[in-house]
């Protein structure tokens, strides 16, 4: 594919993500460039039309399967040669015996493993692994949970090690007569994610799907069985179906949440969900204006330590934006209940912190 | 620091990349030749520099890439059809008004490759082996509504989908159950607004609120809560509030100053953040970017399709009408 004349000098098909700025070649170091990489770039090609010409004519022997590991090894972003290698697997594997296809399949996983590890942020490579997982019907669940936790640990918020885990967590879940058992062991996992780091949006994102999942059903265990008293407190919760109680205790987290780093915008997303209708059309009309008030209250206490502690005094901007939010959801219980003229300076008060965003504070009506 | 558009060393650039390769690395992308070549193309075109390749030569090439055993179309020769390049390569077709130099055999090929990839629940998978993303639906979608062949058989179920795809914070993840990424925003809200849907989408201002936070100190915008600003989101996040009707919820100018803040004086080209390496994606999507905020005379884009305005104004609005 060329439409201009000449040879490349200063760009890229990739897309870069922070990679350092290098300077712009002359025409004689590009030259020189281009000398320096030629025994590179004929490896290269050769090796590229080889793989390309054997798939192309279906060739699926040992040698045509280097070949393809040689290429990916060099290039994991050629995804018509993961497709061979997937056509090569599909056609060793025919016919074989699960314990057979699994030694096979278990080899593949270790090669993409070590890809994984190079670049864990690889679409193919992630998708290869789950298309392996699939075929193989003996896959060591509780290996791939030991990986993924090594891939949080490098990367927390990485979402194809989040997705993967949630795919791994849907295989398990298909075998098991206890999937609601699995459902609480990821909400304590999540759990035990947030309180590491309580910024961790991917984790809380994960925490909202578990607790719509374990409200729909839940399982019944000892206090000892779960070991840990809170978690046995939200064990009894979705039990009961107590969205009251719920919102008590969540917002404990929350509220904890805050006062560890008020800026962090993770928890305030949290807690407009936790005050959405999802919740609040299940609860008494009184239930809702306790946790709300009481909430509001919360939030500007933290608002005034955040004004003292503020070189300039200002307000901070995420207590606003929710103070507002919750005295929205208020006013559609009970109009009495929100002083209009507190809500307009609010408003006007965070068009002052927060010009960027300032028209959709003018355009917010309740 | 860069304070108006460097235009031409940008067509600059994009002739660099579309001259012969040069080294490995040029070697090393073939998987995403077609990709590039839309970015690349778009960028010329928005840049009001159509006319510096020669159509039929590109034309070839596209059609050069079709993968004779689905009538799909691969990134290149030889390599597999898959809904991301089948997407690029008609909508470089598109934009040269070249859709009926496809034989009809070709397009009813390509149509039916793409329809044959949706799978019982609505989604699509981008090729046979079964990776299922966002990203694919709205592949599909927006390359049926380029061919004229969406079907109620075909978007009903897709839309339903989606819809699953929806977050606690009114964004939306690459299936049901994955994390909110405003790349999906405009994946599944181009869905929406291609079939003529946006209607159905709840939780309007959430999202709206949700995708206005993206932009951070400095101006620039993030996909993710607590993530550094990269100019390809200014594209992903400005087009769904603009689908949404509410590009002022954040500030342009402010915006613009990131992107243009990210051009390599010397090379031409756009990068990620201010002073990285530029590449051709994120040249298209700070250039996209930018005419969608209404900078300079760039040639306008459209939202929905991430196509110059004068090339979708042809395309015929779903439902269709049969007269
Ligand atoms: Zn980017």
């Amino acid at each position: 594919m060329s439409f201009v004349r000449g040879y490349s000098q200063n760009s890229s098909f990739e897309s870069i993500h922070g990679r350092e700025k290098s300077a712009k070649l002359s025409e004689s170091e590009a030259l020189k460039r281009m000398e320096m990489e030629r025994p590179k770039v004929d490896k290269y090609k050769e090796l590229n039309e080889l793989v390309l010409n054997s798939k192309l004519n279906k060739i699926y022997n040992k040698q045509s399967f280097e070949l393809i590991t040689k290429l990916l090894e060099i290039n994991p972003e050629l995804y018509t040669v993961w497709n061979y290698r997937k056509e090569y697997l599909i056609n060793e594997i025919d016919g074989m015996n699960e314990i057979n296809k699994h030694e096979i399949l278990e080899n593949e996983l270790y090669f993409v493993l070590k890809q994984l590890k190079k670049f864990p942020k690889s679409y193919w490579i992630w998708n290869h692994r789950i298309w392996c997982l699939k075929l193989d019907n003996l896959s060591d669940w509780e290996n791939e949970l030991k990986l993924i936790k090594q891939f949080l640990t490098v990367d927390s918020r990485n979402f194809h090690v989040w997705s993967y885990r949630r795919f791994i967590i849907k295989c398990m879940k298909d075998i098991s007569k206890d999937s609601d058992i699995i459902d609480f062991e990821e909400f304590k996992f999540t759990t035990s994610m947030i309180n590491k780091d309580i910024s961790n949006y991917s984790a809380w994102h994960n925490r909202s799907k578990l607790i719509e999942m374990l409200f729909n059903k839940s399982p019944v265990l000892s206090k000892d069985d779960v070991g840990d008293n809170k978690l046995f407190q939200y064990l009894l919760i979705f039990n009961n179906k107590d969205i009251n109680e719920f919102l008590i205790k969540e917002l404990e987290l929350f509220k904890t949440a805050i006062y560890t780093d008020p800026d962090d915008s993770s928890v305030w997303f949290y807690m407009k969900w936790l005050i959405s209708e999802y919740f609040l059309n299940k609860i008494e009309n009184d239930e809702k204006i306790d946790i709300i008030t009481k909430l509001i209250n919360d939030i500007k206490e933290l608002n005034e330590l955040e004004i003292e502690d503020n070189e300039n005094g200002n307000d901070n901007k995420w207590c606003l934006i929710s103070i507002v939010y919750l005295m929205k959801q208020l006013y559609k219980i009970d109009k009495l209940l929100v002083n209009l003229d507190e809500f307009n300076n609010y408003l006007t008060i965070l068009q002052k912190i927060d010009p960027m965003k300032r028209n959709r504070y003018i355009e917010l009506n309740i | 620091m860069n304070e108006s558009l460097l235009a031409e060393k940008h067509v600059m650039y994009v002739k660099d990349l579309f001259r012969h390769p040069a080294y490995l690395i040029h070697f090393m992308a073939d998987h995403l030749k077609m990709n590039a070549l839309y970015w690349g193309l778009g960028t010329l075109f928005l840049l009001k520099h159509q006319k510096e390749f020669e159509r039929s030569e590109v034309i070839q090439f596209v059609i050069s890439c079709i993968d004779e055993s689905n009538g799909g179309f691969g990134a290149a020769p030889k390599h597999d059809a898959h809904m991301l390049s089948t997407l690029s390569a008609i909508q470089v077709l598109k934009m040269y008004d070249a859709i009926d130099e496809l034989t009809d055999e070709q397009k009813d090929r390509v149509i039916n490759f793409v329809k044959s990839m949706q799978l019982e629940d609505g989604s699509f998978q981008g090729d046979r082996f079964g990776e299922v993303d966002t990203r694919f639906v709205y592949n599909a979608i927006q390359c049926l509504s380029l061919l004229e062949a969406l079907t109620p058989e075909i978007v009903n179920p897709a839309v339903e989908w989606i819809l699953q795809c929806q977050n606690f914070d009114g964004c939306f993840g690459m299936v049901p159950g994955a994390e909110s990424h405003a790349a999906q925003a405009f994946t599944c809200l181009g869905v929406l607004a291609i079939t003529n849907n946006l209607d159905k989408l709840p939780n309007c201002e959430l999202l709206e609120w949700w995708l206005s936070d993206r932009q951070i100190e400095g101006g620039g915008l993030n996909g993710r809560p607590e993530k550094l600003p990269d100019v390809c989101y200014s594209w992903w996040v400005l087009s769904s509030l603009s689908m949404l009707g509410k590009l002022h919820y954040i500030d342009g100018a402010k915006l613009q100053g990131f992107i243009l803040s990210c051009q390599d004086d010397s090379k031409g080209g756009i990068s990620d953040r201010p002073d990285k390496e530029v590449d051709v994606y994120h040249t298209f999507f700070g250039i996209a970017g930018l005419s969608l905020l209404g900078y300079g005379d760039l040639t306008p884009i459209n939202p929905i399709y991430c196509l110059p305005v004068s090339v979708t104004d042809t395309i015929k609005q779903y439902p269709y009408r049969f007269t």
